[in-house]
């Protein structure tokens, strides 16, 4: 160590490394943290964790290739644009599917078809594939102590957030206005083409050709803005061809291909991929979808190429999904090797279509189980419908599919409004009351949310929200960045918890980012909390909000917000001028 | 030191640059982590950094406090390639100073051999913002591997002078980077470095 001597005596100490046993040189007064088993700090105030969850961790190998996919939800895939699931054709009179969010629908923001059978309240607890039985959630207003605490909490007084408007808006579908956007474009997300506007904290206008929106759907790095006529308009990172169209990215330009003079209903967006719903019951698909593998998604012809000028949208049953794929997904089936979460996500497609397929074979499944809406948690999951071509490959008895290693997580919503959660527990975000079990490939009865009316959920990167008939959020899941809005420096929460701050603001929509949330309110209000560093969250100011925060400032003074999407760090809005 | 990114953008690409460092490493069973000692020689004698490789769990998006928790310096990576792996660079950064409050950081894009690169210099702005430092890389090519290191280790001893005075053995590079274009690059970062960054508060 000679020559470090002045250095060392003054500035670091040495320290035997917990982790390793090796001595390491350690910054005089560094913390000393003890460590508990799963490798989180443990704060001698926080109360023990409620149950521990098992370091299930698959060690997937240094990962090669691949450009990352889509391991993080910068965006739902979920929420009000929809992605989307529907009931069985065959049954209970569910009428296919339908995207979420449909202009048309009325309050609630959703439109499903088919009544909700009678049986809501019947028996309860059931549990596909017969697995684990539905947790016992404790009331949903309980407050549990929560593992994961590694600064004090930060006191909050749990108070109310400022309230917007009252009255509700009159939404009968035929509503439109225009695009407000704030955030990071650094990737031309804002949409003020390559050399405008790159970064906002504050809400912006951004013009575009098509003047009546009523409809914006964000993916990670880009945004789809949907016209009343029915055109979509794209903007933002144009890798892998999701803009769905050529030339500049960085503003917004019609999509074209197989799109072009075909009107859509709806759209979604995942991290790296699209997805439209046309008035004629298509559905068009375009972006790619990779892992650390490479290409495993749709878009053939553009995988193969490499580069192709732009992907053309392809309608479902048309090779939305290729060869490749199918083989890719047969070959997981088979061999219990270690999987990463986007791969097992993607699995998930195979999981719902299977979800779908038994419920068409068997009458007497339970017709409380016809899916209403599938709500992807984080951008892992691409919005697609059932895709009834996908076989398993073993009878489908229970359930088909192997656990996956830690997927990210998914809803699935039934006729009788009630919530049935699988994927990754890591943090509490399938609301089961538990981190126990830590992941699950069971769609398990999230018994906290029953009886509540819940008509849509939401998924961050760790977290998640519900949000019920009566315009109540509820959230769960992680909290260490704020994301669940309870304001007291709740670390993780994994029983769905009522967002008190927004008690007396109906909700019509959610959305949740990575680590943020917006709330679109019935009176056409934006509350906003969670990570607002890049300007996503449209405060104006740049930061964190702890709890839901009324969204106000000039561009909103005279708008209200019809619909809202957030992406990795950016947020779009539809703002209408408020009928005097 | 703990290096993090999205699966894919060449962290243990990267670190297994360093050939002794490869040879030395050890696995930390309970966190699922390689250690890897990079021994670097400055004109102060030898420094060693102790760099903190996952064996994928930043798939599942965030990584336990163990990874971070000794962390004294930190590279966050990305891959200029793939933008969608630049837009978690915040996520990651809010992690990373969660736990570990002020420590270097350098913020890393690998993989600027590969002839289709997206993400621009001009792009780049958010060390800018967290008043980090940043370099292009090519872990393949060995392109810049040391210049991470290096100010990372100026930074934690305070001395700005401290130069390493040989070179460490790193892996034979597997592709050559086109010099012609490693020196525009560089000249786009400069430029970049002088452009006011996109300004946030101009009506303000």
């Amino acid at each position: 160590m000679s020559g470090w001597g002045d250095l060392f005596k003054d500035k670091y100490e040495e320290r035997i490394d917990e982790s390793t046993g090796e001595t390491i040189m350690v910054e005089k007064g560094t913390k000393h943290h003890k460590l508990d088993a799963q490798g989180n700090i443990v704060d001698p105030d926080a109360a023990p964790a409620p149950s521990p969850f098992a370091a299930a961790f698959a060690g997937g190998g240094g990962s090669s290739g691949g450009s990352g996919g889509f391991q993080f939800g910068g965006a739902p895939a979920g929420g009000g644009g929809g992605c989307t699931f529907g009931g069985a054709p065959s049954s209970a009179g569910s009428g296919g599917f339908q995207f979420g969010g449909a202009p048309a629908s009325s309050g609630g923001g959703f439109t499903f078809g088919g009544g909700a059978p009678a049986a809501a309240n019947g028996g309860g607890g059931f549990v596909f594939g017969g697995g684990a039985a539905a947790p016992a959630a404790a009331p949903a207003a309980a407050a549990t102590a929560t593992a994961r605490s590694k600064r004090p909490a930060e006191e909050a007084p749990a108070s109310v957030a400022k309230r917007g408007r009252t009255n509700a808006l009159v939404r009968t579908g035929n509503e439109s206005g225009e695009l407000l956007i704030a955030g990071n474009g650094d990737c031309g997300q804002l949409g003020f083409g390559d050399e405008g506007k790159r970064d906002s904290v504050k809400l912006l206008l951004l013009p575009i050709a098509a003047a009546q929106i009523c409809q914006v759907a964000c993916g990670g790095l880009h945004s789809i803005a949907l016209g009343l006529d029915g055109r979509l308009w794209s903007w933002g990172c144009n890798d892998d061809e999701v803009l769905g169209r050529p030339g500049e990215e960085a503003e917004p330009r019609e999509v074209g291909g197989e799109l072009a003079g075909v009107p859509v209903k709806s759209v979604t967006c995942g991290d790296n991929h699209s997805a439209a719903l046309a008035r004629d019951g298509r559905v068009f698909t375009w972006g790619t979808y990779k892992d650390s593998n490479g290409y495993i998604g749709y878009s053939p012809d553009l995988a193969k190429a490499g580069r192709a000028p732009f992907a053309r949208p392809l309608p479902l049953g048309r090779g939305v999904l290729n060869e490749n794929f199918r083989d890719w997904v047969k070959a997981r089936l088979k061999e219990d090797a270690a999987w990463d979460a986007t791969e097992a996500a993607t699995l998930y497609l195979e999981h719902r279509a299977a979800i779908s397929e038994r419920q068409a074979e068997e009458f007497k499944f339970d017709d409380r189980l016809q899916i209403k809406a599938a709500f992807a948690g984080a951008l892992s999951h691409p919005p697609f419908p059932p895709l009834p071509r996908l076989r398993p490959t073993s009878p489908p008895s229970p359930l088909p599919l192997p656990p996956p290693p830690g997927a990210y997580h998914t809803f699935l919503l039934t006729e009788c409004e009630n919530v049935y959660s699988c994927g990754l527990n890591n943090m509490g975000q399938l609301g089961l009351g538990s981190l126990d079990p830590n992941k699950t490939s069971t769609p398990t009865l999230l018994g906290g949310l029953q009886g509540l009316g819940v008509c849509m959920l939401a998924g961050g990167e760790h977290h998640s929200l519900a949000l019920t008939t009566r315009g109540d959020v509820y959230a769960f899941g992680r909290g260490d960045n704020h994301q669940l809005g309870l304001g007291d420096g709740v670390q993780q929460q994994p029983t769905p918890t009522l967002v008190a701050a927004l008690c007396g603001v109906a909700g019509h929509k959610i959305v949740c980012g990575h680590s943020h949330n917006l709330v679109v309110s019935r009176s056409g209000d934006l509350y906003a909390w969670g990570v607002g560093d890049m300007g996503q969250l449209c405060t104006g100011r740049g930061e964190d909000e702890t709890a839901p925060t009324l969204v106000e400032g000039p561009e909103l003074a005279s708008r209200a917000v019809l619909d809202a999407s957030t992406g990795g760090q950016h947020s779009v809005l539809v703002g209408m001028p408020r009928p005097s | 030191m703990v290096l993090v990114g999205d699966g894919g953008v060449g962290k243990t690409t990267f670190v297994k640059r360093h050939q002794t460092g490869e040879f030395e490493k050890k696995y930390v069973a309970t966190l699922g982590v390689e250690v890897h000692p990079l021994r670097f020689h400055t004109n102060r004698g030898e420094l060693v950094f102790n760099v903190w490789d996952t064996a994928g769990q930043e798939k599942f998006g965030g990584l336990r406090d163990g990874y971070y928790i000794q962390g004294q310096c930190a590279i966050m990576m990305f891959d200029v390639t793939s933008r969608i792996t630049y837009k978690n660079v915040p996520n990651w950064h809010r992690d990373l100073v969660r736990v570990c409050d002020n420590i270097p950081i350098v913020l890393v894009g690998n993989k600027v051999d590969v002839k289709e690169r997206k993400v621009k210099a001009k792009q780049i702005t958010f060390h800018r913002k967290k008043n980090l430092q940043y370099y292009d890389i090519s872990a393949k090519s060995n392109y810049n591997f040391e210049k991470p290191f290096l100010w990372l280790a100026r930074k934690l001893c305070g001395d700005p002078q401290l130069v390493f005075v040989e070179s460490p053995a790193l892996a034979p590079p597997e592709i050559q980077i086109d010099q012609q274009v490693a020196q525009q690059y560089q000249q786009e970062l400069d430029a970049a470095a002088m452009a006011p960054l996109p300004d946030e508060d101009e009506d303000l």
